[in-house]
């Protein structure tokens, strides 16, 4: 069977085994709004249940995708964050709807970054010390390479969902 | 007296700072609201323009319990960065950054950050 590409389309990127998952946080906003004050939450949460290294990285994946929903998702759609374990990894999944134009770049930029997340990371960085303009997108970046996370999207319509997983 | 001791502090939730005259910027908590320069910019300018203004030739930066930082926040740091890399050599001052190596933030960030400066950075990781 081909190995899945960080790209699929569906309404899942499915990085845990389904079957075993066990679902630790679930949350839904109706709008973007008031899903701001989450950090706090998780990062209280990740602390508790998790090794500091594994805390470490699933706040870095829920505080970066999250931002990301915030900024990109559309006006007065749902907003869900998931964050799932089972014996061996964890998972951080988080839904919103787009636009197309969004998915396509976000299609680019997750090949670059599996494609060498160090070397995107640093050109990341780089470009926001560039008087160019363009806002660096490094919190996918940060994600692969500081906490060495494996990244997977999945489309369905206008609705994407981005994973970030790892061994627990 | 001072320039650098006379920058205002930032008020943000978690985050707080702890100037020590002459050249000493503590940094504590944590960085995660969605837009962190719209209430640090000003402040991370202010000190930029105080350490030029006392003719500093370096700044020590005390990040070890700042524990988390988004994206955006990186942002505060590469543009210090770059107002450094802007000046003249005769103005110029070291950035010196104190880490903790446990955590990956910073041994990531700020490795990299070096390397993009790699005159006007230099990094003590504990």
């Amino acid at each position: 069977m081909p190995q899945a590409g960080p790209f699929e389309h569906g309404q899942n990127p499915l990085p845990l085994a389904q079957r075993e998952a066990r679902t630790l946080v679930r949350v839904a906003w109706e709008n973007s709004e008031n899903a701001e004050y989450f950090y706090g939450f998780v990062s209280g949460y990740a602390k508790a249940v998790f090794s500091f290294g594994a805390a470490e990285r699933v706040i870095l994946a829920s505080q970066e995708l999250l931002e990301n929903a915030l900024k990109y998702s559309l006006m007065m759609k749902e907003i869900t964050y998931e964050l799932s374990t089972t014996m061996t990894d964890i998972c951080v999944v988080v839904r919103n709807a787009t636009i197309s134009s969004r998915i396509e770049m976000l299609r680019a930029h997750l090949a670059r970054i599996q494609e060498n997340p160090e070397r995107t990371y640093t050109s990341e960085l780089e470009r926001s010390m560039s008087p160019s303009g363009r806002r660096a997108m490094l919190g996918l970046a940060r994600i692969c390479h500081e906490a060495n996370m494996v990244l997977r999207a999945a489309v369905d319509g206008a609705n994407l969902s981005i994973s970030a997983s790892c061994r627990r | 007296m001072s320039k650098l001791a006379e920058v205002g502090l930032p008020t943000l939730e978690n985050f707080s700072v702890q100037i020590k005259p002459p050249a000493l910027v503590q940094l504590l908590g944590v960085i995660a609201i969605a837009e962190p320069g719209r209430v640090l910019s000003a402040f991370f300018a202010g000190l930029h323009r105080a350490a030029c203004e006392d003719r500093l030739r370096e700044v020590s930066v005390d990040v070890r319990h700042l524990t988390f930082v988004n994206s955006s926040a990186i942002r505060l740091f590469v543009d210090w960065t770059t107002w450094l890399r802007n000046l003249g050599p005769s103005e110029s001052y070291t950035l010196r950054f104190r880490t903790d190596r446990r955590i990956t933030w910073q041994r990531t960030s700020f490795s990299v950050l070096q390397t993009l400066a790699p005159n006007a950075i230099v990094i003590d990781a504990e």
